[in-house]
């Protein structure tokens, strides 16, 4: 059963040129209509989630997460779109948020657990157990104001999970605690996800992701770039933030590592070694493969002029660059790879964007399907700018093959006897 | 609703905590405004100007007590969904019951002002009037007034930052065009009309002609202010539920 469905959701905000805050302003610019600057936080979102599913939600900050979990709760409205929520809410989207620094700590506890939705006697139930989960015992009529942000923290987390929901969204709150307290909260997540509660967590902790989180999803700049398996939606948010896996575990680490053999293991070795480092500064943009009259194609005749052409795009200068192109039979293997040093083809420096061509006279291989490399390199080959493995397709279609063998070229048998 | 009015109560009794300081001192002090109120006034008005009205000092008193619960409402109320502003970023809940929350505590204090007023009046040794029970629905009418003042307030409040400078301003001005330290009978008869247009005008007369006076205002009379403040009430909870939908975006 889906708890959560999103479909098709969008969030825009309308930000003000100049912002008109005064009722005076307002009337004396009645005639001037006030221009907006449409800030488009959440593009088209589409994902259900079941009951009792813990998901995550990464991404970079200001990509729509919080955005996302106030819609969810209700606490902004959609622009437009769809949000179906079956079940009793509880938003945890910054803890301590209905905490009085003035009252003390048993004063805060009955106020922010009736914002919860508790009833006072359901509070005065419950008390012990908050407090005991807490850990704040001897601060119970300590003002708020004593305790320290973490200690805050601590006992809006404990209360919060005191209440009845059937979906918990969570918004960075289990960074707060301390490690004793961290592994409580995640005992706890633990508990909820074997009683059946569906959970949301906005976190930057992958690791708590990987390791909780049935499904994850990843936001970049209000976008759904991803939504499904933990493993490939970190792998994907690492991917797109350049991090050099600093911050995160060897566990995950594995993990990535592993999900990308499987990967790579589809579709072979890339034809100049195991592992590639690309370095950036010029990228592949795309690649085409170009009939005789340099049209894109993916049909092509036994024997027919083809052209491949791999657009770049160079964010600085580089020299001495030389290109690699490689056509692949469907299980991967290199039936063709030429590179323009090899080929004595110098390419001096190359800045912005362009395009080069590799053009292959009567294309000598048989009847079949085949795929495309490009990658562009520095000096020697182990320093990769940019490659692309096997990402492009294309047929070649024509009379039955004769014989045997990859490629066909033109022969003639002689006999003497 | 259950958990709207246990919301309410909670922060009525935190808004009461915070205000008073959980010390008795702090209610006294709260008292010092009015009744330095009352003194400067009368000593103005029944020495210097020489107002001849019997039991000056509870005329004066019942009219202030009145005003300030107004005063205080409607300026509470209105920066009432701001100060909580953070809150209703994130967490669901009625917002409504922030701003009726803010009037039920400055009714609290009405009633202790109340007191002070009972006691002023069990000194002078005046008899009580026998429609004197009139006053309860006269309190209803004024929170009624006040609160849908504060809905339409707040609510322009959250979007228009001048909001509560321009409502001070009409505060200084409404004190004056209010029989608060002078009697009705000062305003000439031609622009009676208008004058009676004013809700809290009427409320504080009306109170006077039951406790004070021993008079019953006509049925209709009575019944016009309730039209005015129901009409105030329904415009103002309109409004403001018309543009709750904004207020997390625009805080």
């Amino acid at each position: 059963m889906n708890v959560i469905e999103i479909k098709n959701l969008n969030k825009v905000f309308k930000i003000p040129h100049e912002k008109r805050t005064t009722l005076i302003e307002s009337i004396i610019k009645l005639h001037k209509r006030i221009k907006y600057e449409k800030l488009h936080a959440l593009k088209n979102l589409n994902f259900s989630v079941k009951k009792g599913e813990t998901i995550g939600v990464i991404g970079p900050n200001g990509s729509g997460k919080t955005t996302l979990l106030s819609i969810i709760a209700d606490i902004l409205k959609p622009t437009f779109g769809e949000v179906r929520v079956n079940g009793k809410i509880i938003p945890l989207l910054g803890l301590g948020i209905g905490f009085h620094p003035e009252l003390t700590a048993k004063e805060n506890i009955y106020l922010y657990g009736t914002l919860m939705g508790f009833e006072r006697e359901e509070i005065d139930k419950k008390f012990n157990r908050i407090i005991k989960f807490s850990g704040l015992n001897k601060f119970i009529d300590t003002p708020l104001k004593d305790l320290s942000s973490g200690m805050q923290a601590r006992l809006a987390f404990s209360i919060a999970i005191q209440s009845q929901g059937d979906i918990y969204l969570i918004d960075e709150v289990l960074a707060v605690g301390d490690l004793s307290f961290q592994k409580k909260c995640l005992d706890i997540i633990r508990k909820f996800q074997k009683a059946g509660k569906t959970m949301i967590l906005v976190t930057q902790g992958l690791d708590l992701v990987n390791k909780l989180c049935y499904k994850a999803l990843f936001l970049h700049n209000g976008k759904q770039i991803y939504f499904g398996k933990p493993e490939v939606a970190i792998k994907k948010y690492l991917r797109f933030s350049d991090i050099k896996n600093k911050n995160i575990t060897k566990e995950i680490k594995k993990s990535i590592k592993k999900e990308i053999a499987i990967e790579e293991k589809n579709i072979s070795k890339s034809p100049i070694g195991t592992t590639i480092k690309k370095m950036g500064g010029i990228r592949i943009t795309n690649i085409k493969v170009l009939n005789e009259k340099g049209k894109e194609a993916t049909e092509f005749r036994k024997n027919s002029n083809i052209s491949i052409k791999i657009s770049y795009n160079a964010s600085r200068k580089i020299k001495n660059p030389y290109f690699g192109v490689a056509i692949h039979s469907k299980d991967g293997k290199i039936l063709i790879g030429p590179n323009t040093n090899s080929d004595k083809c110098k390419i001096r420096a190359l800045s912005g964007k362009g395009y080069i061509l590799c053009k292959f006279k009567k294309l000598p291989l048989k009847e079949g399907e085949y795929y495309i490399s490009a990658s562009i390199h520095k000096k020697d080959e182990a320093e990769v700018f940019d490659f692309k493995n096997m990402v492009k397709k294309f047929i070649i279609v024509g009379d039955k093959n004769k014989g045997h063998g990859i490629v066909e070229v033109e022969h003639k048998w002689k006999i003497q006897s | 609703m259950p958990y709207n009015w246990n919301l309410i109560k909670e922060f009525v009794i935190t808004d009461f905590k915070l205000r008073y300081n959980r010390s008795v001192l702090g209610f006294f002090w709260s008292l010092i405004k009015p009744l330095l109120m009352l003194g400067t006034l009368y000593i103005v008005f029944s020495i210097f100007f020489n107002l001849n009205i019997p039991n000056y000092q509870l005329f004066l008193l019942l009219g202030l007590v009145v005003w300030t619960f107004f005063v205080e409402a409607t300026v509470l109320g209105t920066q009432s969904l701001v100060s909580k502003g953070v809150l209703i970023k994130k967490i669901n809940f009625p917002k409504a019951a922030v701003v009726l929350s803010s009037n039920l505590t400055c009714l609290v204090t009405f009633f202790l002002n109340l007191l002070v007023f009972s006691f002023f009046f069990v000194i002078a040794r005046k008899g009580i009037g026998v429609y004197s029970f009139l006053f309860i629905f006269f309190i209803f009418e004024l929170f009624l007034l006040s609160l849908g003042i504060s809905y339409l307030l707040s609510a322009l409040y959250v979007k228009y930052r001048d909001m509560i400078h321009i409502w001070d301003v009409l505060i200084q001005v409404g004190f004056w065009i209010t029989p608060i330290v002078y009697p009705l009978s000062f305003i000439p008869e031609n622009i009676l009309k208008f004058y009676m247009l004013n809700p809290i005008a009427r409320i504080i007369n009306d109170s006077r002609d039951v406790i004070l006076n021993n008079t019953l205002p006509s049925f209709w009379h009575l019944m016009m202010t309730l039209i005015i403040c129901t009409l105030v009430y329904l415009l103002g909870i309109t409004i403001f539920k018309k543009r709750s939908r904004e207020f997390a975006e625009q805080l």
